[in-house]
């Protein structure tokens, strides 16, 4: 056996853990999903092979697939904006040099991504309560009658990004990242120039963030295609639907009705959405010019 | 080098072999070599799993078995157990939850568990000693009885008696039918000046009355017939059942009611609306009167059976039962079936019943139950007793059915939606993945 082959063989046998891993945990089981997806299969009775049947029901035939697509897209498209905005305004706050005690504040926006993700839902359950939680009563205090929020299937979904708000200190910290990647000598030289505050924001740190929101873009979406357990734990999909996403309508198909054929299909479904999503960001990025 | 890598890699594989076959003999040991051994799941953390842990105990010293009990919470709506089975290594002994038996009837009917009938006449149970409520939900259509109910719970109305005395009502005369309910209602029913609540006389949707099944069952709808093994969920009572729902979100906000309803901590906690007398009546399970003794003792209430209009059903409630069940391919059913028997036993359960006023599921009252002369108690006993009191919904679409009902009453209240056109779609779904099942 020459050396190269040898080398090969090792680097083969250190990385076999994974290799394995990946093909007993991921790979096969990805397989035979797919495979699932073109069978009734309920875990208990062999599989019913049935073609497309469960990718035609679930997209010409299923009213509950627009439903949920529809409440997953809003989260994406208007609360990952949301999201995103007040990440990015927040971070060029804490980004700010000359404040004593700023580093106080960074762990402070911080810290709610360190508690559990259960826990945060049962907290803004509280947080959110209509009749005397936190938000409501501020919102009492200046006259204004606060919103059912998780009671009320207008104000469920909104109510939900703002927890997602609430948590999002990853997305800050790359923010601040990306914002001590900036060259300081693009501010001085437009002081230099005249330009004021907004317009430094607009013309340089929101250009030098491109790479940054376009990371947490897709990883938020990615993240909002799989958001499971706060809707399930606060609100179960109601009321009257308007919190049911995607991943908790799939969960429902597979372990609550043990239509594991359909959240099969469901679930590569998914997978193409965010395929398609993904690519589309990355194309709209080159066009407006984040490649970098 | 070369023979080091290829020794280490084998001495890998055989450690995960070896490890493996630990594994397996492990386990099989656990249920299949000795019968005086088996595996039980019980779904309950807390109070109910010291209970239950006290009666195991109690049964491994009187009958020298070993149970390996295991708590799996949820353990059948989360697919453990479906997995179990179809891994070929599932409990003998499985306790599902007052919610869950819908579910243990559904897997039954896709044939996951083991009929009983053999063992529980080796054990020498006779079913005529049961109460006629339970006989539904023990049966499959075939005639086998694959479900033991351990004890149940009833869903009764609570009112409060000091809010009744003050509209005017008479406590000790309370409403029987929908139509007393409303006027009930009416009469306690107060608004503040800006025109937002001050005490709600009663809500339809909450309690046990956002369960799906209540109000319908109390109108008389049938949800399922399963003799004939269909779908009939676009029937006049249930019809009825949701336009007199949508009649309380006509006259109060349903978002305004979900948001003066909401307390923080549910049933048990001092803050729950019928607790703190935002609302004047309720219909919630047995158990709540317990609740109401300790978070709100000063409360005085009274229950009656939950009201139902003419041609519903009667004095009748829907069961919460707690039910044991054998999944298939258990290596030890009869061991299984002669410990559920012995936990379903009046003494067995007196403890649980004479805190939460649940119910024994035998015809024959044991002096163990102390609740005599209990006012509560003896609406409990004559709703459980009640021959229109049953399980609804046995069927292997229980899941689907309850969300697609919990989502049409939603489309009712919200949007004030037309039920009939909503209950024909839902049906006509829900008889579609009936046949695939």
């Amino acid at each position: 056996m020459n050396i190269q082959k040898r080398i090969l063989r090792n680097g083969l046998l250190f990385i076999s853990p994974w290799i394995i891993g990946f093909l007993c945990f991921t790979a096969y089981p990805m397989v035979s999903s797919l495979y699932y997806s073109l069978t009734e299969y309920n875990l208990i009775s062999e599989p019913n092979f049935i073609g497309f049947d469960n990718y035609k029901q679930l997209l010409f035939e299923d009213d509950l697939f627009l439903t949920v697509l529809g409440n997953t897209m809003y989260m994406i498209i208007v609360g990952l904006t949301i999201t995103t905005v007040v990440t990015i305004m927040i971070a060029i706050l804490l980004n700010t040099k000359n404040i004593k005690g700023m580093s106080f504040f960074r762990i402070v926006f911080f810290i709610p991504t360190l508690v559990p993700f259960v826990v945060l839902a049962i907290l803004w359950i509280w947080v959110l309560q209509p009749d005397s939680g936190v938000v409501n009563s501020i919102l009492g205090f200046f006259g204004i009658d606060g919103p059912g929020w998780f009671s009320s299937p207008k104000w469920a979904k909104p109510g939900l990004i703002l927890m997602t708000i609430w948590m999002s200190g990853n997305m800050i910290l790359i923010y601040l990242a990306a914002l001590g990647d900036i060259p300081k000598s693009l501010y001085e030289a437009a002081s230099i120039d005249g330009a004021n505050v907004l317009r430094k924001v607009f013309h340089i740190t929101l250009p030098g963030l491109r790479p940054a929101i376009l990371f947490n873009s897709i990883t938020g979406m990615i993240g909002v295609f799989q958001s499971f357990a706060e809707a399930f734990i606060i609100t179960d999909g109601g009321p009257d639907n308007s919190t049911l996403f995607y991943s908790l309508y799939l969960y429902r198909n597979a372990f609550q009705y043990f239509n594991m054929g359909y959240a099969s299909a469901q679930a590569w479904i998914l997978l193409i959405i965010a395929l398609i999503m993904t690519m589309t960001f990355f194309k709209l990025s080159k066009r407006w010019g984040f490649e970098d | 080098m070369k023979k080091i890598m290829s020794m280490s890699l084998i001495s890998v594989l055989v450690i995960i072999l070896v490890l493996s076959g630990c594994s397996n003999s492990n386990s099989s040991s656990s249920t299949t070599s000795n019968s005086k051994e088996f595996t039980y799941w019980y779904p309950w953390g807390g109070d109910s799993e010291k209970w239950d842990k006290e009666r195991i105990a109690d049964y491994e010293k009187e009958e020298g078995m070993k149970v390996n009990a295991v708590y799996v919470p949820d353990g059948i709506t989360n697919g453990k157990l479906l997995s179990a089975i179809s891994g070929g290594n599932p409990p003998d002994l499985v306790l599902g939850d007052g919610n869950d038996y819908q579910l243990a009837y559904s897997l039954a009917a896709q044939g996951a568990l083991e009929p009983l009938d053999k063992y529980l006449e080796k054990a020498g149970f006779d079913e005529n000693t049961v109460l006629e409520g339970f006989h539904d939900v023990m049966k499959q259509p075939d005639g086998k009885t694959y479900i033991l109910p351990q004890d149940s719970n009833v869903n009764l109305l609570y009112y409060n008696v000091d809010m009744f005395e003050a509209a005017g009502l008479d406590p000790d005369n309370p409403p029987k039918t929908i139509e007393e309910l409303d006027k009930a209602a009416e009469a306690l029913t107060k608004l503040k000046d800006d025109g937002s609540f001050d005490t709600l006389g009663f809500i339809p949707w909450i309690d046990a009355g956002e369960d799906p099944y209540t109000w319908p069952w109390a109108f008389g709808a049938d949800m399922f017939d399963t003799e004939a093994n269909k779908v009939t969920l676009n029937e006049e009572p249930m019809i009825e059942s949701l336009k007199w729902m949508d009649s309380y979100a006509v006259k109060y906000n349903p978002e305004k009611i979900k948001s003066f309803t909401s307390g923080f901590g549910g049933a048990f906690s001092p803050d729950h609306p019928f607790m703190t007398g935002k609302v004047a009546m309720t219909v919630n399970g047995n158990w709540f009167a317990n609740a109401l003794k300790i978070y709100s003792p000063d409360t005085k209430y009274k229950v009656a059976p939950i009201p139902s209009p003419p041609g519903g059903r009667e004095n009748a409630t829907v069961f919460g039962t707690n039910v044991f069940f054998v999944p298939k391919g258990a290596k030890n059913p009869q061991a299984a079936i002669n410990f559920a028997l012995y936990g379903n036993q009046d003494k067995v359960l007196a403890g649980n019943i004479n805190i939460w006023r649940s119910i024994s599921i035998w015809k024959e009252k044991s002096d163990a139950i102390k609740w005599d002369n209990d006012s509560v108690y003896e609406t409990v006993l004559n709703v459980a007793a009640s021959p229109n009191s049953g399980h609804p919904a046995l069927t292997s679409v229980a899941g689907e059915m309850g969300d697609e009902l919990t989502s049409i009453r939603d489309a009712v209240i919200y949007n004030h939606e037309d039920p009939a056109k909503l209950l024909q779609k839902s049906q006509d779904k829900l008889k579609e993945t009936l046949e695939k099942k």
